[in-house]
């Protein structure tokens, strides 16, 4: 299968990490997976192929080795191994899992299907995958391509963004008038949960959402009562097999104030009929690109809002979050969102300015649980305890001459998901995916201790973390 | 127990065979007919919006800890028609009763009820019914059972998903044993349902009300603060799971009691 999505999507986002919304940039041969010889290295099985099973049993998935992220009627090959089978939407959402959803950026998307088998082979059955797509990002075609493609994902979302509609509640960036026409519920345009549900079917997604307006914090009772309206009345339209997350939009105060808070989780844990919870917060435009959050009260509030979700036996999604949604796992949190670039890694403020600045060079170094800039990588790898990333990716990064922002983006991705899969229950042992969180953290606090980074390439979340563990 | 409305002999004669009254409540009257118990509304001006609640929460209800609704009818006193509802009879009494004569549980005993009482919960809210009413009054127990508890009188219960017919601020239930929200006039949800069956099985355990003194008048104000301070102490001896379910179900932030199912699995049973 080859994987061929339009290049005309629109960026409803203004901030890059890796370089996204850089044409021209695609990976070469990443159109035809396989079948180029700048691809990646293979990452598990050397030259030979690595093959899944399908959910359903209805054919294999190439996860590893040449045309990795393609599919075969049948793993018979001589030269094939099997890998883990993959996930069904609902295996993949029973709670045994980490789920990381990769959201599908307006550029370089045609690498997704490919990364995703790569990792399936590479995490097997501890990690399941999904994908995420923005709604008014690009039209009905362009979204059924890419999650077709997407076969590694289980679970599938194209998100309506309705808070868009809401520049009241949250700062957004206005979406384009071509963003209005393919969202046209953005308009105002009178729309029923039906319509929403089909426009989500039409585009291939498997998990379906409510609209995901803003909560409104002068009116909190009122906002959640009508966020849960819409939820019953797409609830009362499923058919037979779909399933629904309830989807909230809201600012940080909801989780950093106590009487939203409470507010939240009381409204949340009493409408026990939806049980998938995708809550997106957007954080304040003090934090960095590519950084975390480090507010104790943020934290805070994401850490109950996971302990509660887990206490209630109802999942947990938290979109756009990066690496605090890793963090999140510890507590109870299903899964988390992040994506090539920074945002959407993380749900921010929109900052001003910006255009016009030179790009840095930027990695993700999974043993310090941070991005830092390229210029900081000495001192990191000249520490005996440096372990040089086994991806896929970091090879062909490191060959060229020049850096290309996106495979140091497809890294980070590979990198988080891994990460994801070393936390899961059935990998962390005996102290739970608590535990294991906690001893990467701590891990990375003392790699990180002495080398003296700065800016940028501090990582000023892993102390506001460890204090939370 | 307070007088009934209509003398027994007219009662007998309307439902066609020998009554005894059950409980005198302030619309209307409670009694036991064959293995029935017959709840007649007798006073005029009772809300008709309350009896479509209370037939609506019982018929969506399926559970051996929720009373079973037989059938509705109406029945003549007075020379009036009046409405009256038909439900299964529960031998054994209720849980005021008990605390009246003083009958308390065992340890062990009030651990099963904890459990039953909050199946009953569970079964009522996975239907979509709240009760907002729950007290020893309204807990029979069946065969003098209190591992087998059953909830009666949704005359205040509401749909989950219904649109509230109460204006608010109001206080909906009885005071002693309503959360600190609806003290406070704010909605009654299913976790106030979860703070009053927490009360109510403190009360049996500890043999005194977790937050009030017997006896004494409380303005609302006084009692949301009191429950602010939190519960008097558990019997010495009382296992820690349930120490910790009865602390959180009795806690002043709603979603610190979560839900009847996590509290079942709490307790080790199956939510």
């Amino acid at each position: 299968m080859s994987n061929h999505f339009p290049h005309d999507d629109e960026d409803l986002f203004s901030e890059g990490l890796f370089g996204d919304d850089l044409p021209g940039e695609d990976l070469p041969g990443e159109d035809l997976p396989g079948e180029d010889a700048d691809e990646p290295a293979d990452a598990v099985s050397g030259s030979g192929q690595v093959a899944a099973r399908l959910p359903g049993g209805s054919g294999y998935l190439i996860v590893d080795g040449p045309g990795a992220g393609s599919v075969t009627g049948s793993s018979a090959g001589s030269d094939i191994r099997e890998a883990a089978a993959l996930p069904g939407r609902d295996g993949a959402l029973d709670g045994t899992l980490p789920v990381l959803i990769v959201h599908r950026a307006p550029h370089h998307s045609r690498a997704l299907p490919r990364l995703l088998a790569q990792l399936h082979a590479a995490a097997g059955a501890n990690l399941a995958l999904g994908v995420a797509s923005s709604l008014p990002m690009a039209a009905e075609q362009s979204h059924a391509d890419f999650n077709s493609a997407c076969t590694a994902a289980a679970v599938r979302l194209v998100d309506p963004l309705g808070y868009l509609a809401d520049p009241q509640d949250l700062r957004v960036k206005q979406p384009s008038p071509r963003s209005r026409g393919w969202a046209p519920y953005l308009d105002g345009a009178a729309f029923t949960a039906g319509d929403l549900l089909n426009m989500q079917r039409d585009r291939g997604a498997n998990l379906l959402l409510t609209s995901g307006r803003a909560l409104d914090p002068a009116d909190a009772q009122a906002s959640l009562d009508a966020a849960c309206a819409e939820g019953d009345e797409a609830l009362a339209l499923l058919k037979p097999e779909e399933r629904l997350a309830l989807n909230l939009t809201m600012s940080a105060a909801w989780l950093t104030r106590p009487v939203l808070l409470h507010a939240l989780l009381a409204q949340l844990v009493d409408q026990e009929q939806f049980d998938t919870w995708h809550v997106r917060v957007q954080w304040p435009g003090s934090v960095r690109s590519g950084a975390q959050p480090a507010g104790a009260a943020l934290l805070a509030g994401y850490r109950q809002l996971a302990e509660v979700a887990a206490d209630e036996e109802r999942r947990l999604l938290l979109p756009q979050t990066g690496l605090t949604g890793w963090l999140m796992l510890a507590f109870g949190a299903a899964g988390f969102g992040t994506g090539l670039s920074g945002s959407y890694q993380a749900f921010t403020e929109p900052a001003g300015g910006g255009g016009g600045k030179p790009r840095i060079e930027r990695y993700f170094e999974r043993q310090l649980l941070h991005t830092v800039e390229r210029t900081a990588r000495p001192v990191l790898t000249a520490d005996p305890g440096y372990a040089p990333c086994p991806c896929p990716y970091c090879p062909p990064l490191f060959a060229a001459a020049a850096w290309s922002h996106q495979y140091a983006g497809l890294h980070y991705l590979f990198s988080a998901g891994t990460l994801a899969a070393e936390v899961s229950p059935a990998a962390a042992g005996r102290r739970g995916t608590h535990g294991a969180v906690g001893r990467k953290v701590r891990t990375a606090r003392a790699f990180a201790d002495g080398k003296g980074l700065t800016g940028n390439s501090e990582p000023t979340h892993l102390r506001a973390w460890d204090q939370l563990l | 127990m307070t007088a009934s409305r209509f003398p027994a002999d007219e009662v007998a004669a309307a439902l066609g065979g020998p009554v005894a009254l059950l409980g005198a409540g302030s619309f209307g009257d409670t009694w036991r007919y064959q293995d029935t118990a017959v709840k007649i509304i007798c006073a005029d001006g009772y809300p008709p919006q309350r009896l479509i609640r209370e037939v609506n929460g019982l018929t969506k209800v399926s559970s051996p800890h929720v009373v079973r609704l037989l059938d509705t009818r109406m029945v003549t006193l007075g020379g009036k028609q009046r409405p009256a509802l038909v439900t299964e009879f529960i031998a054994g009494g209720d849980v005021a009763g008990r605390i009246r004569a003083g009958r308390w549980p065992s340890p062990a005993e009030g651990v099963a009820f904890l459990a039953g009482l909050l199946t009953g919960v569970r079964d009522m809210h996975a239907a979509g019914v709240v009760h907002r009413d729950i007290k020893p009054a309204n807990i029979a127990l069946r065969d003098g059972d209190w591992s087998r508890p059953v909830l009666l009188d949704l005359g205040l219960a509401r749909g989950a998903d219904e649109a509230t017919i109460t204006v608010y601020p109001a206080q909906v239930g009885t005071a002693w044993y309503m959360a600190p929200e609806q003290l406070e006039g704010r909605r009654a949800r299913k976790a106030a349902d979860l703070f009053a069956a927490g009360v109510t099985v403190r009360e049996v355990l500890s043999q005194r009300h977790p937050f009030y003194d017997d006896g004494a008048n409380y303005i609302y104000a006084d009692m949301i603060g009191l429950i602010g301070k939190g519960p008097q102490p558990l019997p010495a001896g009382t296992p820690d799971p349930v120490v910790g379910l009865l602390d959180r179900l009795t806690a002043v932030p709603e979603h610190e009691r979560g839900s009847a199912p996590s509290s079942l699995r709490r307790l080790g049973l199956t939510g």
